[in-house]
């Protein structure tokens, strides 16, 4: 079992990272005359964590929903494995902080409906979705339809539908912002685990500074409004990301680090 | 759009709703046989009159007449009216260019365009039909435009996530977002299907339940003309609870519709 494809990407009896690299080479994205994002230039090589953490309305989900070829830069481009992003790419998937679940299906038609779209074989689907719902931890609620389930079960429905597809790149929409603490708290460390049997690049958007540091091989802080790259933050945590990570004093130090640079001055959020 | 929760009444509230129902129908048979007792329709008189008028032939006429007119109606407005707001909900230009009309015609009483009807079409069935149809069309019309225009949170972006092909897109997407709405609209065109039916007959004097109450009412039939009344309410009751459950059943993560 493995997130993703297993002719491009290591799998559990071949440890390692798996994954596409992503470039986001100097992108501004414009509405009108009113600029979102500007001059952002990320890397993220294959298999790594890039969190991207900045103020309400900085432009962090217009920079992923470019990357995902939703909207087309401005100025600049994206691309993935070297390919420019001009539609969603095979192999990305997406999470969305309103999980954007169909209402009408149950969670198993809901995960399966990306390998239907694909038209693989019955059995193979079937398989396949049972293998997903069981890593999410939703076995048992196959037939449940969303509205009837909690919005963590709603949010494992969500990426184990992402996670479908055998993804080499995972971007994430503050995935847990819409959740309580607790359940945020529960899916951030079983997200951080399938991700160590699996590892894939993840592009992790999000508002939470502990989120950011605690998922991120580096954290991009945006500042300002348009929201330009104000520091990339290293973050040399040890893997596995765990709750003794989380207690670490150098977990606190780079919280500390990350949090002065989103609140100092001149990280300008006025506007 | 106004919000209509559509939960079961609790059970102790039924108590008191029957109660109530008793007080009141105690004081009009007091009240009408005290006061006014050849023109108001009492309790007792209209239980007498139940089967007999149930059962006559000039009764059973007017309601087949009316019956099948709104059925036709229903039909021949809802279905277009359906295929229009999908068309609407999806096409840009075609929403800009028709809205300022569907809005304002949709919030004009249909009663209106009767007497120019009937000069139209003629006195007779034709008007009828043609007048409940139009009544139907609106509603289904605006509400399945907003339904297809409205998909759920996230999952238009869902579908360009996964490269959803144009034809899929409608078919996985749109439709089954439209069908709750699309069955909201039939539920308000039942309402304004029967009174069009009603006024179309009133103005035209076509046989059927509404100049059933009408005659019934002027040779001073008042209890026979009740009778029609409450049949007619009768059929507006059951088929919006139809609709209704059917909405449930469709759209059980729904917990509102349109009205
Ligand atoms: N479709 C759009 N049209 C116009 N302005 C938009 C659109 N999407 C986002 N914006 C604007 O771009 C800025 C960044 O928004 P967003 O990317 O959602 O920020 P964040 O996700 O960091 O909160 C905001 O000022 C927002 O109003
Ligand atoms: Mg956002």
């Amino acid at each position: 079992m493995s997130l993703h494809d297993r002719r491009k990407a290591p799998t559990l009896t071949s440890p390692g990272r798996g994954g596409a690299a992503v470039t986001i080479d100097d992108v501004t994205m414009r509405f009108g005359d009113r600029v979102a994002a500007s001059n952002i230039r990320v890397d993220v090589a294959p298999g790594e964590i890039v969190s991207v953490v900045g103020p309400s309305g900085c432009g962090k989900t217009t920079l992923l929903r470019a990357v995902a070829g939703l909207i087309a830069p401005s100025e600049g481009s994206v691309k993935v494995d070297g390919e420019t992003v001009d539609r969603t790419p095979e192999g990305v998937g997406m999470v969305f902080q309103h999980f954007g679940l169909f209402p009408w299906k149950t969670v198993e038609a809901n995960v399966a409906y990306p390998l239907r779209l694909r038209g693989l074989p019955k059995e193979e689907i079937a398989a396949r979705t049972r293998e997903l719902i069981g890593m999410v931890g939703l076995s048992g609620f196959e037939k449940s339809y969303p509205h009837q389930l909690s919005g963590g079960m709603q949010q494992r429905t969500g990426l184990a539908r992402a996670l479908a597809v055998r993804p080499r790149v995972l971007l994430m929409d503050e995935p847990f912002g819409a959740l309580d603490a607790q359940t945020a708290e529960v899916l951030r460390f079983e997200l951080l685990r399938m991700w160590e049997e699996h590892p894939i690049t993840m592009l992790f958007v999000t508002h939470s500074i502990d989120e950011a540091v605690l998922f991120g091989d580096r954290v991009v802080v945006l500042k300002g409004r348009p929201g330009r790259v104000h520091e990339v933050i290293d973050v040399a945590l040890p893997h596995p990301r765990d709750r003794a990570v989380a207690r670490s004093e150098e977990f606190a130090a780079l919280r500390e680090r990350v949090w002065s640079l989103v609140m100092s001055p001149d990280a300008g959020q006025a506007g | 759009m106004t919000v209509l929760t559509m939960k079961a009444p609790a059970g102790r509230d039924v108590l008191g709703k029957v109660v109530a129902v008793v007080v009141l129908l105690g004081v009009w048979q007091v009240a009408g046989s005290a006061f006014l007792p050849d023109y108001l329709p009492t309790p007792v008189g209209v239980l007498a009159e139940l089967v007999p008028t149930l059962t006559s032939s000039a009764f059973l006429s007017a309601l087949g007449e009316t019956v099948v007119a709104v059925l036709l109606g229903l039909v021949l407005g809802c279905v277009p009216g359906t295929a229009a707001g999908l068309l609407i909900g999806r096409i840009t230009w075609l929403r800009q260019l028709s809205t300022p009309y569907i809005s304002g015609l949709y919030a004009m009483p249909m009663l209106a365009i009767v007497p120019m009807a009937t000069i139209w079409f003629g006195y007779d069935d034709t008007t009828r039909v043609i007048v409940i149809a139009l009544s139907a069309f609106l509603p289904c019309a605006v509400s399945t435009a907003d339904g297809a225009r409205s998909l759920p949170a996230n999952l238009g972006d869902v579908a360009r996530v996964l490269n959803v092909p144009r034809s899929r897109f409608v078919l996985d997407f749109v439709l089954p977002s439209a069908l709750p709405f699309a069955v909201a609209g039939v539920h308000i065109a039942v309402g304004r299907a029967l009174v069009g039916a009603a006024a179309v007959e009133f103005l035209a004097n076509l046989d059927g339940l509404g100049t059933f109450i009408l005659t019934s009412a002027r040779s001073f039939a008042q209890n026979q003309a009740f009778v029609g009344v409450a049949v007619l309410a009768l059929l507006g009751v059951l088929a919006r609870a139809g609709t209704e459950r059917l909405i449930r059943r469709v759209a059980p993560w729904q917990q509102t519709h349109q009205d």
